[in-house]
């Protein structure tokens, strides 16, 4: 599957995304970890608070969907194609 | 304190000034800003008035917070009645002339009647003149800003002033300030172009008087330090500004394009906020009076040309709704905008109309004068149009008068994706609920910056909550409502409640006013403002038959990504919210709730 990087974490990474492989079963949190030994460069605390809960301004998106109102990094990727990851970003 | 205690009243007809104390005693109630001039404009105009006409009176008002050291202390608001809904209108801008008003010694300006002959208001402290306009009339907004601070004689002298299309009453023009900054939104251009007023100059060093400023000054060390560690506010706005919601908001499958007939755009990552840094258009970032922020985004197109934005919504405005992604064109749209004193979300919204139309056979070819065709995708065409409406030539003469009516004309306003006759902001209803409403209702029709639900529905600020729910929305978008009325009033910047709470804005309005009012007493303000607004519009005869949003959201399901099916659930929170905010069950105002909230 594809993870995608935004705003300033597509900027840091210098990457607007990678491939990661998916087995059935495997977490949203599974996948990004994955997604950061690709790039290299670690970005998970950039994202996520201690607990796993994406900072206020920051999403984590499966095929469009907020994984906050899923089960958060546990929930499974399930066939989903696309991982969006934005770190904490707004405007209006 | 932190008001001067003046305020200006200028007679454009006969040419008078006059200097009266501002009814501090009303701050209590009304706050300042926004809730303070809207006070005085219901006291003073009837509400059925013909918008453009002398009885109409135009007043600028910077709130108590205005011109301190508060994070943001720059902004001030405009208020009349406007020409686009024929409600209140009400519009709010940045830079940096708020604060200079009030250096002059003024917390607000009246202006009244209709000048003879174009002219601009001087008002450099006690020296308050009114002086002939004939050179710069016609002339756009930077070379106007340009000639009036030389002619100041003051090089720090800030300019607030209309363009070409203010002077041709274009329902959505803006007026500008700093050149770059606008007061967008509602039409507030054309009332003063209607009046023959091209700007205002103000120049002065008076500081506004707090009660304690060494305890002043320690509350608001603690307010900045809160914006800087937050991440929205430290991190997100200084680095992209707001354009970096144009992925966000098409991953989360509620990026209008080709007039809302779409929820997403594929070609978004060319023109994102990320583009506009990746491709080296971006040379840095500022900020307005006292901004610890600093969104503000400075480009410098291949071209050549320079300028401030685009913001989010003109990206959006002037691409994706049109059907194209080029940033070279949507930058230079936006600068030529600025220059001409276009609103250009209702300008974007306006041709992404008259473009749908096109296509479906309801404007024929000969009517565009061999201009480019209205065709989504033709970005030919956006610089083309955008000049023929300041200039209201050709078709762009009907175009001037914002898309309902344009749409109306041909027989077709289900095409305006507007709400009270005010074009949509760049989120689509069909995909946030809580928003959806929040434009539905909005007191100034279509418009995003009225209670902002996509903080918490889309960017989970303070908290995360699920965009498609409707249940508890209602609340939500009473709260914000309020608070945002709380926060225009007082002169600070609506991007700070990224950061900042109620108990913050209250803290800061106690220590500079020397009030003592509770954050639910400064948040009833809020709601009394809310409903000042409401009860302005229902007066001009805007009733609750216009909470609404077009047929589109209900009628046509979204056709893809994550919001894919779905609709917009009005008729199911509509009732909640006019339950409430105690209004009658069919959406008019009680007199007794008009009583309760002391509503003269
Ligand atoms: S956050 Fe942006 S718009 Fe608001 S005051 Fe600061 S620079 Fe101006």
């Amino acid at each position: 599957m594809t993870v995608k990087f935004f705003a300033t974490l597509k900027l840091k990474l210098g990457v607007a995304s990678v491939e990661v492989d998916a087995e059935p079963g495997l977490s949203v949190g599974q996948a990004i970890k994955r997604a950061e030994q690709s790039t290299g460069r670690s970005f998970w605390s950039d994202i996520f608070d201690k607990q796993g809960k994406t900072f206020p301004g920051g999403m984590v998106l499966l095929d469009g969907a907020n994984i906050a109102h899923q089960n958060g990094v546990d929930t499974p990727v399930g066939d989903a194609e696309t991982i969006s990851v934005f770190p904490p970003a707004g405007g209006g | 304190m932190a008001f001067m205690g003046t305020m200006l009243r200028v007679n454009l007809t006969d040419g008078t000034i006059k200097k009266d104390p501002t009814p501090i005693e009303l701050a209590k109630k009304y706050v300042g800003g926004r809730g303070l001039a809207t006070r005085l404009l219901m006291n003073e105009v009837d509400p059925t008035i013909d918008a453009l006409s002398p009885d109409n009176k135009l007043i600028f008002a910077t709130g108590p917070l205005s011109n301190t050291n508060a994070p943001t202390g720059g902004r001030y608001m405009v208020i009349t009645k406007g020409p686009l809904t024929g409600g209140i209108a009400s519009s709010n801008s940045g830079g940096e002339w708020g604060a200079y008003l009030k250096k002059a010694g003024y917390d607000l300006v009246i202006l009244e009647g209709k000048s003879p002959k174009p002219v601009y208001l001087s008002v450099m402290e006690d020296d308050v003149q009114i002086k002939d306009a004939a050179h710069v009339w016609g002339k756009r907004v930077p070379e106007t800003t340009d000639t009036l601070i030389a002619e100041s004689g003051q090089k720090k002298a800030k300019v607030s002033c209309i363009g070409p299309a203010g002077e041709n009453l274009v329902m959505f023009a803006s007026i500008m300030n700093e050149k770059h900054r606008a007061a967008g939104r509602t039409g507030v251009g054309a009332v003063m172009g209607s009046k023959n007023l091209k700007a205002i100059v103000v120049h002065g060093n008076k500081k506004s008087p707090i009660p304690d400023p060494n305890a002043f000054r320690d509350l608001v060390k603690g307010k900045i330090a809160t914006i800087k560690a937050n991440g929205i506010t430290g991190e997100g706005l200084p680095k992209l500004g707001t354009k970096v919601l144009d992925n966000i908001i098409n991953e989360n499958g509620m990026y209008p394009s080709r007039n809302f007939q779409d929820v997403m755009y594929d070609g978004t990552s060319h023109m994102s906020g990320e583009a506009l840094v990746e491709k080296g258009y971006l040379k840095r970032n500022s900020g307005c009076y006292m901004c610890p922020i600093a969104c503000a985004r400075n480009v410098e197109l291949p071209n050549g040309r320079k300028g401030e934005g685009p913001e989010y919504e003109t990206g959006w405005a002037f691409g994706p709704l049109l059907g194209f992604h080029d940033l070279n064109v949507i930058c230079d749209a936006n600068f030529l905008c600025n220059d001409l004193g276009l609103d250009t979300i209702s300008a974007g919204v306006t041709i992404a109309c008259a473009m749908e139309m096109y296509e479906k056979g309801y404007i024929k070819k000969e009517e565009l004068d061999n201009g480019p065709e209205l065709t989504f995708g033709n970005s030919e065409a956006l610089p083309y149009y955008l000049y023929k409406m300041a200039y209201r030539e050709g078709i762009g003469d009907k175009l001037a008068q914002g898309s309902f009516r344009f749409a109306t004309g041909y027989g077709c306003p289900e095409f305006s994706m507007t709400c009270k006759k005010q074009e949509l902001p760049a989120y689509d209803p069909r995909g946030v609920q809580g928003m959806g409403m929040s434009y539905a209702v909005g007191n100034r029709g279509g418009d995003h910056v009225r209670s902002y639900l996509i903080a918490p529905e889309i960017l989970g600020s303070p908290e995360k909550l699920d965009p498609q729910a409707v249940e508890g929305k209602m609340q939500w978008l009473f709260i914000f409502q309020n608070l945002t009325a709380v926060i225009d009033s007082s002169g600070l910047c609506l991007f700070t409640s990224f950061a900042l709470g109620a108990d913050d804005y209250a803290d800061m309005l106690n220590a500079a006013t020397g009030f003592d009012l509770t954050t639910a007493q400064w948040l009833e303000a809020g709601e009394r403002i809310w409903n000042m607004e409401r009860n302005f519009n229902l007066l001009a005869g805007i009733g609750p038959e216009t909470d609404t949003l077009p047929r589109r959201f209900f009628d046509e399901p979204a056709q893809r990504g994550p919001n894919k099916g779905k609709v917009h659930r009005l008729p199911e929170m509509l009732p909640e919210y006019y339950q409430l905010r105690g209004w009658n069950a069919d959406g008019t105002m009680p007199q007794a709730k008009l009583e309760a909230l002391g509503i003269e």
